[in-house]
């Protein structure tokens, strides 16, 4: 293994010769560098993409941050190498390294992965052969770290489960300290790894897989889920925090331009709506808001501490933060103070009204995104966004008359029992809103639309609708593009490779494993880079490990069939969510949870009441 | 007011570019706390100016950043605020203040010096001083840049080996550093045929007009 002292002076000589070498070089504004031999435990914190990307994710801010108050402990970062800085430390058989320390990830006693979406998956790989640890969680040994994973692909932990010792399901804010006092103790004790790794199951929320066990029947199907280990806990249940805690705001600050240098303030956790397409509303429940002036007290240290110029104000559903209105008051008020710019993604159309619009004051010139998902009130109410045509082009108006220009949409094709016409409507109702861009702002606002095919994700009420074939997605999309002909409207769609990848990666059992093993070998990494992503080397894995990709996307799931994600639990009921599913296809919409409860299952999940949940702390 | 701040730039500093290290300096600035003037304009940003700008991989000592305070402040406190704010790899080495409205001295540089430290074990010594003299003998050192060609030796100065540095072989060059007629190290590093890995490059400093 090569000393510490051999790295520094290896990057020092050869990262000239590297493409942004300040993604590999740490140092930065707030970073925090613990002297190696002065803790218990050592906790590695990597994101499987590159430097530039997975800075800005907030998840693992706050881990970092968390871990950073403990005297215990070190914290240090890791990310993917570019592959030129790739090919750089093969070539001189030189490990993956830490940030901070410049250690090697296989040096610290946990190995932690953030793992948002699924495309990653490869990279998680690479990052455990770069740092010479073992892929398969079987064939490490007693000196290789205990490699956990987090984040909401995890949610569906099976495509990942070989590889993976123990997932964190759900919030980490909590967790977090308990598996590093588990580890430190049982460490300090003497425990071999395997034990601790036993012991970690113990912990709420915690999931080995090498625990559970999922027989198959003849057609492929599976026909239990067993936890061989344990087997009176048979379900794992996400862990979330009561009471958002205070926000981060010694946010590290990069010393090259990364994908979202800015401070991030979560103001909400969770979404009322329902929407039934969407895996995060669904998975993140109860709703938890923070206190306006905890937000504004963060908003306010951030800035001094990390000097960006820029604010983003997070949640799933901005506008349905309940003091939304005080809020954005203090904040542009704040913002006039302390020069900076201040964005809100997420906003809703029917709660976006237009004094909401006017508190936003003078930061109408940027671009404006609304999602509408769906060209027509019936499908709306199918997915439940039951959005009316009405308040769409009342919005939109409202948007162009208070001084936008660019305006962004966002639909989604391939919703269950889809026509090719309902998909044509997504260009009538783009040409309708050109229509008021001509009235109003005589042509000049500028229209931008984005059209998805849906990934009916675990833990959804779409869980159990097929992906939409090639065919017919094509000819939906085609459809839509000749009557936007020379519209001036911009379109642009997800390659139809890369979704069904998506779609089968995130519905796909333990079985994938091998799949995605083999893929590793036969080179795919950054597949969610569109540059680097190749269909034809996942058809070979399939192939090679004998399994139907087609199957995972393409079949539709049954009411009584046991889901490769059945073990795992959100809270929200699966009778619930095929009761949704049901509604779907009746066009009935759901109401919100803040007009009454629809009983989803998360209350008697976790013997709370969302509504105490919600504000607890005003 | 406006201030003229002297500062060291290593590692890992030495890895961000130019126009990174300007956004770096006015996020320091902010965290600082000092007010600044603003540019005019339709994205009023603040004012401050970085003449020389070091290239990718070298460190610098006495590297210059002109800065356009909007009240008066007293040198010890700037200095002071800067250093807590500034992150790891930038010394603040020396500030002054610039009385009157001078121009830029952007366009106003003369020579730079740099001193390159080579890596014994891959280069030997005397074998450097005998390609530096070879080197500077000749009328001309035809290179070629960004698809043009130019004359290297010109740019050269002064150039000298000086061995037995700290356990290294160091080379000290003065280059042209006239706008128009820039001299890079890492080219004369090249025509010497030493690899660029085997060195370290730093700029003592830019001479210019004022």
């Amino acid at each position: 293994m090569p000393e510490q002292i051999d790295i520094d002076k290896f990057l020092n000589r050869h990262l000239i010769n590297i493409q942004k070498p300040g993604r590999y070089t740490g140092g930065e504004f707030n970073q925090v560098k613990k002297d190696w031999t002065s803790v218990d435990i050592k906790i590695a914190l990597a994101f499987p993409d590159i430097y530039d990307i997975g800075f800005s994710n907030l998840g693992l801010a706050i881990l970092y941050d968390a871990i950073n108050h403990r005297s215990d402990a070190l914290v240090e970062r890791l990310y993917a190498p570019w592959p030129d800085m790739e090919a750089l430390l093969r070539a001189h058989l030189l490990p993956l390294f830490s940030l901070e320390n410049r250690q090697s990830a296989k040096a610290f006693d946990i190995l932690g992965f953030s793992i948002p979406y699924e495309t990653l998956y490869t990279n998680v790989l690479n990052m455990l052969d770069l740092a010479s640890i073992p892929l398969r969680s079987i064939q490490r040994r007693e000196d290789d770290p205990i490699v956990i994973a987090g984040g909401h692909a995890c949610f569906n932990p099976e495509p990942m489960s070989a590889f993976i010792d123990a997932f964190v399901i759900g919030e980490g804010e909590e967790i977090i300290h308990e598996i590093i006092d588990l580890v430190k103790t049982e460490k300090i004790k003497g425990m071999h790894r395997n034990e601790i790794i036993d012991h970690m199951a113990e912990i709420d929320g915690v999931y080995v897989p090498k625990h559970f066990y999922a027989k198959m029947n003849e057609f492929g199907a599976i026909k239990e889920i067993q936890n061989t280990y344990n087997p009176a806990k048979s379900l794992i249940k996400k862990r979330f925090v009561r009471k958002l805690p205070k926000p981060v705001t010694n946010f590290i600050v990069p010393n090259i331009r990364t994908v979202q240098d800015r401070v991030v303030v979560e103001i909400m956790r969770g979404c009322s709506r329902g929407c039934r397409f969407c895996q995060a509303g669904m998975i993140t429940r109860p709703v938890r808001e923070r206190d306006p002036e905890m937000i504004i007290q963060a908003v306010k240290e951030a800035v001094k501490s990390t000097g960006y110029e820029e604010v983003s104000l997070l949640s799933l559903s901005t506008s349905d933060y309940s003091q939304i209105k005080p809020l954005l008051n203090r904040v542009n008020t704040l913002s006039k103070e302390l020069a900076f710019e201040f964005s809100l993604p997420s906003l809703r159309i029917e709660s976006f009204s237009g004094d909401l619009m006017q508190e936003m004051g003078e930061k109408r010139k940027g671009n404006f995104t609304l999602a509408p998902e769906a060209a027509t009130e019936n499908t709306r109410q199918s997915i439940n966004k039951p959005i009316s045509d009405d308040d769409l082009f009342t919005t939109v108006e409202d948007i162009f008359r208070m001084g936008w220009r660019n305006l962004k949409l966002y639909f989604m094709i391939g919703f269950p029992g889809e026509s090719i016409q309902d998909a044509e409507r997504i260009a009538d109702l783009c040409l309708e809103v050109n229509r008021i861009n001509k009235r109003v702002l005589k042509g000049r606002g500028k229209i931008h639309v984005s059209v998805n095919t849906l990934i009916p994700k675990p833990h959804t009420p779409f869980q159990w609708s097929p992906f939409e074939r090639r065919d017919s997605v094509l000819e939906k999309y085609q459809a839509i593009l000749e009557k936007l002909k020379r519209s001036g409207i911009k379109i642009d769609w997800p390659d139809y490779d890369a979704a069904f990848f998506e779609a089968v990666l995130s519905r796909g059992d333990r079985r994938l494993s091998d799949v995605i093993e083999s893929a590793w070998k036969l080179g795919a990494k950054f597949d969610s880079w569109h540059e680097f992503f190749k269909y034809p080397i996942w058809e070979e894995a399939f192939q090679e490990c004998g399994i139907d990709a087609g199957d995972y996307a393409y079949r539709d799931r049954k009411e009584d069939e046991i889901l490769p994600w059945e073990h795992i639990s959100s809270g929200v009921a699966k009778k619930y969510l095929y009761g949704e599913f049901l509604r779907s296809e009746m066009l009935q919409p759901t109401k919100d949870c803040r007009d009454g409860c629809s009983n989803c299952g998360i209350q008697s999940a976790f013997a709370i009441v969302c509504n105490e949940v919600r504000t607890s702390d005003q | 007011m406006r201030a003229r701040i002297y500062y060291s730039k290593g590692n890992p500093l030495k890895f961000t570019g130019a126009l990174d290290l300007q956004a770096l300096w006015q996020r320091s600035l902010r965290r600082a706390d000092l007010s600044l003037e603003l540019s005019q304009g339709f994205h009023p940003q603040p004012k401050i100016q970085l003449p020389f700008p070091l290239p990718l991989g070298f460190t610098g000592q006495n590297e210059i950043i002109d800065i356009w305070f909007s009240q008066d402040y007293e040198l010890d406190e700037v200095r002071n605020k800067l250093t807590a704010s500034v992150p790891e790899g930038i010394e603040i080495q020396s500030i002054e203040s610039i009385e009157g409205q001078k121009r830029s001295i952007a366009s106003s540089a003369t020579y730079a010096d740099f001193i390159v430290s080579v890596d014994p074990v891959a280069v030997k010594c005397t074998e450097l001083k005998t390609s530096l003299e070879l080197l500077l003998a000749r009328p001309t050192i035809i290179r070629e840049r960004n698809n043009k060609q130019y004359d290297l030796r010109p740019l050269i100065l002064a150039a000298q080996v000086i061995e037995n540095v700290k356990d290294h072989c160091q080379l000290e060059l003065r280059l042209s550093a006239h706008p128009s007629s820039t001299g890079r190290p890492d080219e004369v590093i090249k025509e010497l045929g030493v690899e660029l890995a085997n060195c370290e490059i730093e700029r003592l400093g830019v001479r210019f007009d004022e």
